[in-house]
């Protein structure tokens, strides 16, 4: 027995749209508004990139503190919850919620160890925030839930891997509804050690263009409110949409680069696809990885030639770090939103920043201009250091 | 989705403390391990004493299950439990940036302070190239892990997975568990566990599939023990009269479990001796258990265990 899964709400915070507006966000995606900016959070000086995209601390405000990315999480949690009315609509405990998330509280360890002389109940304080598990343990009190609280981490693919595990958990009957997605926050930690990889741009993030020149560091939360569909219809929830297929595979190759060809991303892309039960040449929009990095962009499109066949050569794929940096273990969750969105408007975004053709991504990247399109049948894929792959179909109601 | 799962294989590997015999025959095993799986044509380089009891694990577990490796298998899935154990890697690079300043953040070492490096490397090691989760969960960090790689299995997701929890409890850890006010939290140590999950029939399995995972729960919250427990039994279709030994399979266990199950006509309780080791706690107690109870014995054991954030979870193994 699978039971239709259905989306009923949405709540994602970004540079975007630091207040956690999810139009406010929508708008600026379509139009590429660029949230790459001078790095505020940190000194990044003595750096040779000196950008990200980064929420202003002071607009997350300190209420329940549990320092930025905690707020992050809470503001993307609750607006997801009240979107999809929620609220004492559901048995708790036949409800669940699924986090991904790469680096989760370790801006806390990074502060405790850096921080120099702390004060004891500081120092209690940043440990306390430090564990990995700690965020969904406090959305999941705050919000009553009883069911399984999951903490996922499977680097860049996290919050698409949080939302395929949710979505399994209500198709099997398990439960009834998931508040699934991911956070992650822009930290001189994770700056640095990208930086001593070479991986950052010193300009703009340009996927699928020649002239790429690296990823930006982005950071924020997104979260889906992920339902059985016959308890949606009976509680009078609007349906955004559906999870339609989810797949995920590793390379089994490389602890950083992705296998060349993109197998693993290949393999989830084919199995979330035939898990849908409908053919690929359906895909009205796919929402790429796209990184803005070499190995990304010519894997991914390798791996969408061969999971697509020739409708990828046809099918508009946009990438929204261009303008978002990449937002690790939130940036999944940010584009099954996105995708959904395009599913409700039939506009998919573009790929900003584009500038230069690349024979090595011979796709319809929708170079900086959205553009409307029936969006039926939406494809979000997500790759990630040590191989990790995973991938969503999503789909309208 | 119920129903049950063979344990087709099991490896664990643990070290109590440092600079003892245990730590010199993990070395010899690891030395070994590498040596056989050159010889088949893969090489394996790891960097961290928690990718080793990983991988050293995962190698014991196929052995005893008499698969060959490399897998080579696009439906091969590996599900691990990997929190604290990854902690000193981060220290480490906090510490470096903090002294040496940006030029001091090694480019080698910054991939390990991702929880997913260590399933990576094991993926690599022995190619497993099907479905692959991390959880972060604490103590529950290696049972979340067996019950994912449980639905995987049932839904056909996976022809077989291996399953279970690592770490690698180190001083930077240890200090800030005594600054964060719990000064016992005992020497450095480690260890993992990993279960081979499949199904018995499975052209592959040779002899094995005496043992079962057959049921699994989990809870959050108020009584959460309970809730793990009851969907635990719901999960397997058995009774708490049925269960003929129940294990804690962590060191924090909720005080309502000695609560609830008054008036029940229960079974005996034990303490796993692998309950303070965080992320493979849970698996090691389901090893511990399956050998206490006995391969092909029949005997139902509950193994329970609990996170002081991510709450409790049961798992019912037949032995």
């Amino acid at each position: 027995m699978t039971e239709p899964v259905v989306v009923t709400g949405i709540g994602v915070i970004s540079p975007l749209n630091p207040e956690g507006d999810t139009e406010r966000f929508w708008t600026a995606i379509r139009v590429g508004e660029e949230g790459v900016l001078p790095v505020r959070s940190f000194d990044a000086s003595s750096y040779p990139c000196k950008v990200a995209a980064e929420i202003p601390r002071d607009m997350l405000g300190a209420g329940g503190g549990g320092g930025a990315v905690m707020q992050m999480a809470r503001i993307a949690f609750r607006r997801a919850i009240a979107d999809a009315d929620l609220t004492g609509k559901v048995d708790p405990k036949r409800t669940g919620l699924v986090l991904g998330t790469v680096l989760g509280g370790v801006v806390s360890g990074d502060r405790y160890l850096r921080g120099g002389a702390l004060q004891d109940e500081e120092m209690k304080s940043l440990l306390r925030r430090y564990p990995m598990r700690a965020i969904a343990a406090s959305l999941a009190s705050s919000a009553r839930i009883g069911g399984p609280v999951l903490t996922v981490s499977t680097a860049c693919a996290s919050g698409t891997d949080a939302i395929g595990i949710a979505f399994r958990k209500i198709r099997n009957g398990d439960l009834d509804a998931v508040v699934a997605g991911g956070v992650d926050a822009v930290s001189e930690f994770s700056f640095s050690g990208f930086s001593a990889l070479n991986a950052l741009t010193l300009s703009k993030v340009r996927p699928f263009s020649r002239n790429r020149s690296g990823i930006a560091l982005g950071e924020g939360a997104a979260f889906l409110v992920l339902e059985r569909e016959n308890n949606a219809i009976a509680r009078g929830a609007c349906i955004l949409g559906r999870i339609a297929g989810y797949g995920s595979a590793l390379d089994a190759t490389h602890l950083t680069a992705p296998h060349r060809d993109g197998r693993g991303l290949s393999s989830a892309i084919t199995s979330a696809i035939r898990e849908t039960g409908v053919e690929p040449d359906r895909i009205d929009y796919v929402n790429a990885h796209g990184t803005g990095t070499l190995y990304n962009d010519w894997m991914e499109t390798r791996a969408l030639r061969a999971s697509l066949g020739p409708h990828a050569g046809a099918v508009p794929v946009s990438s929204i770090k261009a303008v978002l940096g990449h937002a690790f273990g939130a940036a999944g969750a940010m584009e099954a939103a996105v995708c959904l969105l395009a599913i409700r408007d039939g506009v998919v975004p573009p790929t900003a920043n584009f500038e230069e053709a690349d024979p090595g991504c011979d796709i319809d990247c929708v170079p900086n201009r959205e553009r409307s399109v029936p969006v039926r049948v939406a494809l979000s894929v997500s790759a990630g250091f040590g191989g990790q792959n995973g991938a969503l179909v999503l789909a309208a109601r | 989705m119920s129903g049950p799962v063979s344990i087709l294989g099991v490896g664990a590997v643990f070290i109590r403390e440092r600079n003892t015999e245990e730590e010199k025959s993990l070395e010899h095993r690891l030395s070994s391990a590498g040596e056989a799986l050159e010889k088949a044509g893969k090489r394996i380089r790891l960097f961290h004493r928690v990718e080793e009891f990983a991988f050293l694990a995962a190698w014991d577990a196929l052995k005893e299950s008499g698969i060959g490796v490399p897998l080579q298998d696009s439906r091969a899935g590996i599900v691990l439990g990997v929190d604290e154990g990854i902690d000193g890697i981060r220290a480490r690079h906090s510490i470096a940036l903090r002294d040496e300043g940006p030029g001091g953040v090694s480019p080698i070492s910054f991939p390990f302070t991702s929880h997913n490096a260590v399933t990576a490397q094991v993926s690599i090691g022995l190619d497993i190239q099907g479905e692959s989760f991390t959880y972060c969960m604490g103590s529950l960090s290696g049972a979340a892990a067996l019950g994912a790689a449980k639905g995987m299995l049932l839904e056909g997701r996976a022809s077989m997975v291996l399953a279970g929890g690592a770490t690698s409890i180190e001083r930077e850890f240890l200090e800030g568990m005594r600054l964060a006010g719990l000064p016992n939290a005992g020497a450095e140590r480690g260890g993992a566990c990993l279960l081979l999950l499949g199904f018995p029939g499975a052209e592959y399995a040779r002899g094995g599939g005496l043992t079962e995972l057959i049921g699994y729960g989990v809870g959050f919250g108020e009584d959460s023990e309970r809730s793990a427990v009851g969907a635990c039994l719901s999960d397997a279709g058995v009774s708490f009269q049925d269960i003929r030994r129940v294990w804690r399979a962590t060191t924090d266990v909720s005080p309502s479990w000695e609560e609830w199950r008054k008036g029940e006509t229960g079974p005996a309780i034990r303490t796993s001796s692998f309950a303070d080791m965080h992320s493979a706690s849970f698996p090691l107690a389901v090893a511990e258990a399956i050998g206490e109870a006995g391969r092909g014995s029949g005997r139902i054991v509950l193994i329970v265990g609990g996170d002081c954030l991510a709450g409790s979870a049961a798992a019912l193994v037949k032995a």
